[in-house]
């Protein structure tokens, strides 16, 4: 990103992140798995302001369970270079059977995975920073 | 119908040539990074260079400075909320900045202006050593009429 493409940068507020977190289906979770960052598209829903997706039991996804984990979703047109990005970095934590009342509330939520296999552990991800950027566009000519 | 390889999750597995046309076809993905110890992702624009992701950084940022020779992933995707339908495919490579001249100039020449390097910028070259693809496919799962 150049100086003058920064510089048109709008920081969006926490409210908008919320907002565009909660209008979207898909999003890539990232967590370092092996000493290297790994990408994971997933669907997710948004259950107040955490982020609940679904895993595969035995995935290196999986297996990052109270992992540092950040998650990102965009939006970008490729003709005016427009668009905006929404990141949530926080902690994640398998909800299972033996957190009750949490394991019985997100099974309730409307997460049906895209991919078939078991999918069969509840994760959520908890943002203690919400961070969104909008790129206004550019003008071709210039 | 020709034989594809799906996964265990009923996903196509695309090949690293498709893969490779995927990226080729795009212009933004993710890159992912660590960053003091924790998993930093940002949206960028790249560009295909052969079989190398080529993306710019600007000096000074925590972005060139998690790609100096490090490993990086990279994704792509392309999803379709009503069908469910849609394809990504991920990489894992080695970062690095170009420093050659030679190769500096020749990425200059690329076509795509506003992708083009301004003085001051550095050119990030990732590697594509472990590409991954998955595809989605039409009617693979219908979405619940609820």
């Amino acid at each position: 990103m150049t100086a003058s493409e920064r510089s048109r940068v709008e920081v969006l507020a926490h409210e908008e992140c919320l907002r565009l977190l909660g209008e979207e289906q898909v999003g890539r979770v990232v967590v370092i798995a092996g000493g290297t960052p790994q990408i994971f598209p997933v669907n997710y829903v948004l259950d107040g302001e955490t982020i609940v997706f679904r895993s595969d039991p035995g995935t290196k996804l999986d297996a990052a369970g109270r992992a540092s984990a950040c998650f990102e979703i965009d939006a970008f047109d490729r003709t005016d270079h427009s668009g905006w990005s929404v990141v949530a970095h926080g902690r994640l934590e398998e909800i299972d059977r033996y957190r009750g009342p949490a394991y019985d509330h997100v099974r309730a939520l409307a997460l049906e995975p895209w991919a078939d296999g078991s999918k069969a552990h509840w994760l959520r991800l908890v943002p203690f920073a919400l961070t969104g950027r909008r790129l206004p566009g550019v003008d071709r000519d210039i | 119908m020709a034989l594809v390889d799906v996964d265990r999750n009923g996903l196509e597995i695309l090949d690293r040539g498709d893969c490779l046309r995927l990226l080729a076809c795009t212009t933004l993905g993710r890159i992912a990074v660590t960053s003091g110890g924790l998993p930093v992702i940002l949206p960028v624009n790249f560009l295909l260079d052969d079989d190398r992701i080529l993306i710019r950084t600007s000096p000074g940022t925590k972005l060139d400075a998690a790609t100096a020779n490090a490993v990086v992933a990279f994704e792509v995707d392309a999803m379709d909320s009503f069908s469910h339908t849609g394809w990504s495919v991920s990489v894992t490579g080695m970062s690095r900045q170009l420093t050659d001249p030679s190769d500096l100039d020749r990425v200059r020449t690329l076509p795509l202006a506003r992708w083009a390097p301004t003085p001051g910028e550095h050119v990030v070259a990732i590697s594509t050593d472990v590409i991954n693809g998955r595809r989605i496919p039409e009617g693979h799962r219908v979405p619940g009429s609820a």
